[in-house]
């Protein structure tokens, strides 16, 4: 197996030269060796939905059973730059490979069709200092059935080793899935994220996302719209500092027609930080009357930093409207001269517009707990 | 609403073709023998046959890019990279081979020189065949001259001191080939603080079926000056591949503007994979303007090296993607100076199965403080059997730079058409309308010759059926 595992592909390349292509995990042998599973804290389950480990030989059957995707086809000169998986994640194909060959079960969650709960359910993964730790899941969410679910990955503050995550969604017709991850791990973790999701007719995934710690942040999603009418919504928000780096992809294969993807990143880098993002709106033949929009916003802190965007808008088809935009920069110098007249002073200031950026994603999280956590979390590391 | 048939882009205008009895043509194919033939041929000094023949193998070493269209249909063992034509360059239109003078007649470029311009370079396959520049742009200092002329004329310290500087060989596998053949092409050099009023212009046809043509242009707009560039180039249509692999380098130096407007209208056999980038000082200004209609292959991105404190760019572009067309183009900005701005804004068409990428890079350096940048592209898709991508990079290594980016992909609005039908104007005329108006950015800032192509060149797409 390879030692340095390629994550976070584009799907269409583009210049070598700026390395963006994709992101590289290193030394994957020694991260993937003995590696245990994180403790798993799950709230309790309402009645209709199920948590329980099945073989991987179950899982692969249920993901066969879930909405197929196309075969991906060569574009005139324009080979899909990975190789399809049968099951597709933001990750890509090397890191679901090697997090299969280490993981021999998988957790299954599964909701009931048509059940709909109202109070979230809380799924913590507590990742041990000084080790390397794996996990993945899969959500079924059955047909016309909704569920909030809040996973949350997190380590002792001043802690290293290595979190390898997967969770992989079937949202049958008419089901909604209003999912947060939230990243809390300490400052000496390499974090690798893999997200994939299938959505049936009218389904409606919203992710909530925010990646706050950790030394090496790898983070992907892929959402495969198969459905008429499915819905994807991405708020994600990250904070990256000193000599942290981040590389993110997330990618929305719009297939079905009228199909709806929202997708809205904050971010902050400070000091020696590097952060890579894709985002990729998607609309194959067939996706008449779909709709694709994407915003970044980057709050620069430090003129040490690395930010790298590419935010892109494939269309193979007429009736659709894609849109994307992008403001990146450090606070207005306007704002930073109003807020000192009101007594409020740079540092204070600054504080301040990082809590706003990353807030925006945090209030869309469930749980006052969690929020207090989370606000204590970006404190501390300010 | 019932959807128009647009038809394909009426090339008869550019579709035809001169014998070629009587020219000189050296074998397909590139080796070193080759290579050294034509360096022969052009009676090169020694260094620039070292040159060329240094390009050769870094032209071996690299390999074909793997992010963008498929050029396989490229065989260099079946391209002829040099093809005399059967006449030396000519100071005056009466003196050119009849059937040359045609060719450039029917494209209109004498008239044009009459009428609009500083001055005229027609290259004619490999060679140029005819330079001229006014009398009384001469004599402000102005050098507009062939680029053989100036490797070994006056200019020639010159030509050798920034020849190739800013597109190194190294740079990608195609630059490497155009060092190694390149042929023709222009330079200009305007002295210090020199306006030129009217634009200069050179055209490249390229009529032999099978060849490639690689000629290299090379302006320096020193001191305060100012001065526009036009760029136009077609070639008959074959069955088989073509080439164009030019190279354009640009300097601006401080305190000068350069406008470099291009129509490229290659044929659909053509695999254009050209190379163009400027490097600005201080305070002076670059503007690209850029109109991509033609060819089967693009591979096109004008570079901008802002290196100069407060100096500017600005790219205006549009490309038009039909059947059987690939066009993969963009612009790239480079800020590594301080207070430097940039601003791109493209606009691309594709149809009846074409595919148009727009990609681009906007990198602002560490250096580069105070910097600031906007890009806006939009893309008009007129039908679901074609292909539209938007591939923008954006990297920023400081936090002192203010950075936009906006893009937009769509149809014509039902709407649109539906409220101008109502004001009693034909759902064509509608179209047509809106699909110029969508192209008015680009329109608008070329010289009122050039925008009126093409407009007319969108009204033709759009009247048929």
């Amino acid at each position: 197996m390879q030692n340095t595992l390629e994550l976070n592909h584009l799907p269409v390349l583009t210049w070598n030269k700026l390395k963006m292509n994709s992101g590289k995990l290193t030394g994957a042998d020694a991260l993937f060796a003995a590696a245990a599973e994180p403790e798993e804290t799950l709230s309790d389950l309402p009645q209709g939905v199920s948590c329980r480990s099945v073989s991987r030989e179950a899982a692969a059957r249920l993901l066969a059973a879930a909405p197929k995707q196309e075969a991906e086809r060569v574009v005139a000169g324009k080979v899909p730059a990975y190789h399809p998986q049968t099951f597709a994640t933001g990750l890509g194909q090397e890191y679901d490979e090697r997090l299969a060959s280490v993981c021999s079960r998988v957790r299954l969650m599964e909701v009931g069709a048509g059940v709909s709960i109202e109070e979230p359910v809380f799924w913590s993964m507590g990742f041990p200092d000084g080790k390397h730790a794996v996990t993945e899941q899969m959500i079924h969410v059955g047909a016309g059935a909704s569920l909030t679910l809040i996973m949350d990955f997190r380590s002792g503050p001043a802690a290293s080793g290595f979190a390898g995550v997967s969770t992989k969604i079937i949202l049958e017709k008419e089901a909604k899935l209003n999912l947060s991850r939230v990243q809390m791990l300490g400052g000496g973790f390499v974090h690798a994220d893999d997200l994939g999701v299938s959505l049936a007719e009218r389904s409606a995934l919203t992710l909530n996302q925010m990646e706050l710690g950790g030394q090496k942040s790898f983070v992907g999603a892929q959402a495969e719209m198969i459905g008429n009418e499915s819905a994807f919504c991405v708020r994600a928000c990250y904070l990256t500092l000193g000599g942290e780096e981040a590389d993110m992809n997330y990618n929305a294969v719009q297939r079905g027609r009228k199909t709806d993807c929202r997708m809205s990143f904050d971010g902050v880098l400070g000091g020696r930080a590097k952060k890579t993002l894709r985002g990729t709106i998607d609309f194959r033949g067939g996706s008449a009357g779909s709709v694709g929009d994407e915003q970044e916003n980057v709050l620069l802190l430090s003129n040490d930093i690395e930010n790298k965007s590419i935010p892109m808008i494939l269309c193979e088809e007429e009736d659709v409207e894609g849109r994307h935009g992008a403001t990146i920069g450090r606070l207005d110098e306007g704002l930073l001269f109003y807020l000192g007249t009101r007594g409020i002073d740079a540092r204070a200031a600054q504080e301040m517009m990082v809590y706003a950026r990353l807030g925006t994603v945090a209030r869309e999280i469930h749980g006052e707990e969690l929020q207090r956590q989370i606000n204590d979390y970006i404190r501390s590391r300010l | 609403m019932a959807k128009q048939q647009i038809d394909e882009l009426d090339r008869s205008l550019y579709d035809f073709k001169d014998d070629e009895s009587g020219f000189y043509r050296i074998e397909d194919g590139l080796t070193k023998e080759i290579v050294r033939q034509i360096s022969e041929e052009k009676h090169d000094p020694e260094w620039m046959c070292e040159f060329r023949l240094r390009a050769l193998k870094t032209y071996h070493e690299l390999s074909v890019p793997d992010w963008g269209p498929s050029i396989d249909g490229l065989d260099m063992n079946s391209i002829a990279t040099y093809v005399r034509p059967n006449t030396d360059m000519k100071g005056s239109w009466e003196e050119v081979p009849e059937d040359i003078k045609n060719t450039f007649e029917k494209l209109g470029i004498p008239q044009a020189e009459r009428e609009s311009l500083a001055g005229v370079g027609a290259q004619y396959d490999s060679e140029l065949v005819y330079h001229n520049v006014r009398e009384e742009v001469a004599a402000q200092g102005v050098v507009y001259t062939d680029l053989e002329s100036a490797l070994t004329g006056d200019y020639r310290d010159m030509v050798k001191e920034y020849f190739m500087k800013l597109v190194p060989v190294t740079d990608h596998k195609f630059a490497a080939l155009h060092g190694a053949v390149w042929s023709g092409g222009s330079f200009v050099y305007v002295p210090k603080g020199v306006k030129v009023d009217i634009p200069l212009q050179s055209y490249f046809r390229l009529n032999a079926k099978g060849a490639g043509q690689f000629e290299h242009t090379l302006i320096i707009v020193d001191e305060g000056a100012d001065l526009h560039f036009i760029e136009g180039c077609s070639a008959p249509k074959y069955n088989v591949a073509n080439l164009h692999a030019g190279c354009v380098e640009l300097y601006v130096k401080k305190g000068a503007r350069l406008r470099y407007s291009t129509i490229e209208n290659w044929s659909k056999n053509m695999y254009n994979l050209n190379t163009k980038r400027a490097l600005v000082e201080e305070g002076g200004i670059m503007e690209w303007v850029s109109g991509s209609f033609g060819s089967h292959v693009s591979y096109l991105y004008p570079t901008t090296i802002l290196k100069g404190d407060g100096s500017h760019a600005e790219f205006t572009g549009i490309t038009f993607a039909g059947s059987g067309q690939n066009l993969d183009t963009g612009a790239k900005m480079i800020h590594t100076g301080k207070r430097t701005s940039s601003y791109i804004d493209s606009k691309s068409i594709c149809k009846s199965g074409g595919i148009s990428t727009y990609r681009s890079s906007v990198v602002i350096g560490r250096s580069a403080e105070g910097a600031k940048a906007s890009v806006s592209c939009a893309s008009l898709m007129l039908d679901s059997q074609s292909r539209s991508d938007t591939v923008p990079a954006i990297i920023v290594n400081t936090s002192d730079a203010d950075v936009g980016h906006e893009a937009k992909i769509g149809r014509i609005s039902d709407e649109a058409v539906f409220y101008l039908m109502s004001r009693g104007i034909t759902e064509a005329d509608a179209r047509a309308m809106i699909v110029s108006g969508f192209a008015n950015p680009v329109s608008k800032e070329l010289p009122l010759e050039y925008a009126a192509e093409m407009n007319n060149l969108i009204k033709l797409e759009m009247e048929g059926g």
